[in-house]
């Protein structure tokens, strides 16, 4: 227990460092909320200033960091001058959309990957499995963002599937959820299995060629139950640990997806206030990532601790 | 601190636990008790005992791999030249290095001497443990077991310490290769006045090597005496036995 | 000998395809309920014969051939399902190294377990475990391989072994890691397992005392071939 409140401990340090830098990058890049309007020039440098001053965007980035400090302690996450109200229910309405699509993907994807992968492994060398590597190899090298959009047009031309969104009018159902869903899930999904299974089938590999593995075929276990009973458990070490990193990769590839997608989740809001540099609600999604990534980390790293013995002497 | 002692080991004791996934912990194991000993320059220590001893936590304590809870090690002089050698041979080579690299990963990483010497030293290194220059350029998965315990070997003479442990590194040689690995420590000793800490569970083979013998049993050394006298001042039944069980086995 | 041998070997040749040949004809016989030895230097392939044996040399990378007569039926003549089939229930093996012989991961319990269910049989893991030698069977049940001592599980492995009530077992290195108490008492388990049990053992070492004490006959393996010694020339020669 210890270990796990000391990793909290780590992970509020690694947030609040992340908030700090993004300030200090927010501070160096060009321009601020208002410069949009600046460069329009229809209004008066006189009213513009005075907009700036109103909405605290002189003051110094010290004072505005406590400031911002403060409303995340408020629960209001600092306040978007895009949307005129505080950052917090903004992000509280995104979240579970990328939360759904993260976690579903992720899920899938491992869900596939693990029997892929061992399968691959118990069949090295074989026709199917060499058939299996250039399929793998073939998607690994197409880009998410162009498989989003054949299936997009594939959607629109044959009307099979919704082509964006998250509901249809009228709709709310599982089923109209899941026909939303099917296109992002399958991107992401298939985004991530090559590598997944690469890693699977290389730590399964190495786990079946070990002594135990040998001891174990040479006092009788069938070849199923070795793999999945005793080879796969020492597999899975290394595997643990890749879950964690898959998760920030998965959802960086997400949030582009969405944006693409229409789905409604923080990729199209983060995009949004990146053009408009609506600070605040950049920060906001900015921290909400880093926090995901941050328990997806701790939770593989608990797993871990429970999978493997040799790490609790 | 004797004038030429080389090594003093005062009440180190050692405990490991196990920890559950839970946060628990399991009552730990005592490996070590109240370990006291001296080495002599130039001299050879036994340590002899079955396996579950301790031995092992000692030699890993020696090297600094495991911290003691309780009790000092002292070495004379700094730095003082401390070589490991390891039971596994095959665990503590790099797969990737060849033979050569292997065994001047020592030289390397104390930035002594210059390319071609390091290559020249290292097949004089290889020569002296009997192996032939041809294996400088293999890999180690590509030598049998003895190739690389005696590459292991070495490897730890390369830097021609003032101390050598050796943890079990002569158990899985051939008797004929034991005894020509003997005969050159035990060369290397009187020539360049190196010490030894032989941990064996061989008691023939600590009787043909070490000045003295000191027997682990349970965490604790139990007897300690040069060779000859071992046997006529054997306290400990532990001791007795080992010594009836060796004769029976002796070639 | 009145009964069948056991084991018949008959001009066994096993070789590393496109590499050399480590078995050049290699033929000998284990009486059954004998304890023989086999000694060789170290590399000169008597693990290699001891895998093939089990059939557990990767047809990809190694060439077999002869005949293994395994209570008269030839194991390299036979599909992969009966050899599999054959594997432990009536030939065992104690792999030389046994920190690596067991899973990390597992409790020595489940190991066990394993091995008992992989023959369906129902014996108690820790009544295995003392009849293997260990002291504290509980525990050493309770544990994972990496918390115990290299002598505690070396007895694992064997107490492995002995679950699957095989006929014949083959140790690799069993005396190795031992000291001559536990030698002898290891000797000991052997020996009584054989009066008891009619267990065969095929004992590889590289220790001619030790063997001489351990087997009843030994072979001798050099240049790929064995050729039989009796146990006054082992200490004669004194290697």
């Amino acid at each position: 227990m210890r270990y796990v409140a000391r990793r909290l401990m780590h992970s509020l340090l690694l947030l609040a460092g992340v908030s700090v830098l993004s300030f200090v990058f927010s501070e160096l890049a060009p321009g601020d909320y208002y410069s949009e309007l600046q460069a329009e020039g229809r209004v008066s440098a006189a009213t513009l200033s005075a907009l700036r001053s109103q909405n605290g965007l002189d003051r110094p980035l010290p004072l505005r960091y406590a400031i911002w400090l403060r409303s995340v302690a408020h629960g209001e996450f600092g306040y978007s001058l895009a949307y005129q109200g505080p950052v917090g229910p903004l992000l509280a309405q995104r979240i579970p959309g990328t939360l759904l699509l993260t976690c579903l993907s992720t899920g899938l994807a491992w869900l596939l990957a693990l029997p892929i992968g061992v399968w691959s492994a118990a069949n090295r060398g074989y026709q199917y499995d060499t058939i299996l590597k250039v399929s793998l190899s073939i998607l690994l090298s197409i880009p998410e963002l162009l498989l989003a959009i054949i299936l997009l047009a594939i959607a629109v031309q044959t009307g099979w599937l919704p082509a964006g969104g998250m509901h249809s009018p009228g709709g709310g159902s599982l089923i109209d959820l899941l026909r939303h869903l099917a296109i992002p899930v399958t991107v992401l999904t298939l985004g991530l299995l090559p590598v997944l299974i690469r890693h699977v089938r290389s730590a399964v590999s190495e786990a079946m060629g070990s002594a135990f593995a040998l001891a174990a075929a040479a006092h009788g276990i069938p070849r199923r139950r070795l793999l999945l009973r005793h080879v796969l458990p020492v597999a899975l070490n290394p595997l643990i640990s890749l879950l964690g990193l898959s998760l920030g990769s998965l959802l960086s590839a997400s949030l582009l997806v969405e944006v693409l997608v229409g789905w409604p989740g923080l990729g199209p809001l983060f995009l949004e206030a990146i053009f408009a540099r609506d600070f605040a609600v950049v920060l906001g999604v900015v921290m909400v990532s880093t926090s995901f990534l941050i328990a997806g980390n701790l939770v593989a790293d608990l797993l871990l601790y429970r999978a493997d013995p040799r790490i609790r002497v | 601190m004797g004038s030429d002692a080389v090594l003093t080991v005062r009440g180190l004791s050692k405990t490991y636990s196990q920890r559950r996934w839970w946060g628990g912990t399991v009552p730990g194991i005592r490996a070590l008790h109240d370990i006291n000993f001296t080495v002599a320059r130039g001299r050879t220590l036994a340590v002899v005992g079955p396996s579950g001893s301790g031995k092992t936590t000692l030699a890993r304590c020696l090297a600094g791999l495991e911290q003691p809870e309780a009790g000092e090690i002292q070495f004379a002089g700094a730095p003082v030249e401390i070589q490991l050698i390891f039971q596994q041979p095959a665990a503590s080579l790099n797969p990737r290095f060849s033979a050569a690299e292997v065994v001047e990963e020592p030289l390397v990483i104390q930035r002594r001497g210059s390319k071609p010497e390091r290559r020249d030293r290292a097949a004089l290194a290889l020569e002296r443990v009997g192996l032939s220059r041809t294996i400088l350029g293999r890999r180690s998965h590509q030598l049998s077991g003895g190739e690389r315990q005696r590459l292991a070997i070495a490897r730890a003479l390369i830097v021609e310490p003032k101390l050598i442990v050796l943890d079990e590194s002569l158990s899985g040689l051939d008797i004929r290769l034991q005894e020509h690995i003997a005969r050159l420590l035990a060369d290397l000793q009187s020539r360049l006045g190196i010490s030894y800490i032989l941990i064996t569970h061989d008691l023939g083979l600590a009787s043909r090597l070490a000045a003295e013998i000191a027997v682990l049993d349970g965490g604790h050394i139990v007897d300690c005496a040069p060779p000859a006298d071992l046997e006529s001042r054997s306290t400990h039944p532990a001791t007795r036995e080992l010594i009836a069980a060796s004769k029976v086995l002796a070639v | 000998m009145a009964s069948e041998p056991v084991l018949e070997v008959r001009n066994l040749r096993v070789g590393l395809i496109g590499g050399h040949q480590i078995l050049d004809g290699a033929s000998f016989e284990i009486p059954k309920g004998s304890i023989t030895g086999l000694f060789g230097d170290s590399g000169c392939g008597k693990s290699t014969l001891a895998l093939a044996l089990m059939g557990l040399l990767p047809p990809q990378r190694y060439r077999v051939e002869g005949e293994i007569l395994l209570r008269g039926r030839d194991l390299l003549r036979l599909p992969e399902s009966e050899v599999a089939r054959v594997r432990g229930a009536e030939i065992s093996l104690v792999l030389q190294d046994p920190l690596l012989a067991l899973n990390p991961v597992l409790r020595v319990r489940t190991q066990i377990h394993e091995v008992l269910r992989a023959h369906q049989r129902t014996a108690d893991p820790s009544s295995l475990l003392a009849l293997a030698g260990l002291k504290e069977p509980h525990r050493v049940l309770e544990a994972y391989p990496h918390q115990l001592s290299g002598g505690e599980r070396q007895r694992v492995t064997i107490a492995q072994a002995l679950a699957c009530r095989a006929p014949l077992v083959i140790a690799d290195e069993p005396f190795t890691a031992l000291d001559a108490p536990r030698v002898l008492e290891l000797i000991g388990l052997f020996r009584r397992l054989r009066a008891d049990a009619g267990v065969s053992f095929l004992l590889i070492s590289h220790h001619p005392g030790v063997l001489a004490a351990a087997a009843d006959t030994t072979f001798r393996m050099h240049g790929g071939i064995l050729a039989a010694q009796t146990v006054s020339q082992e200490r004669g020669h004194g290697v």
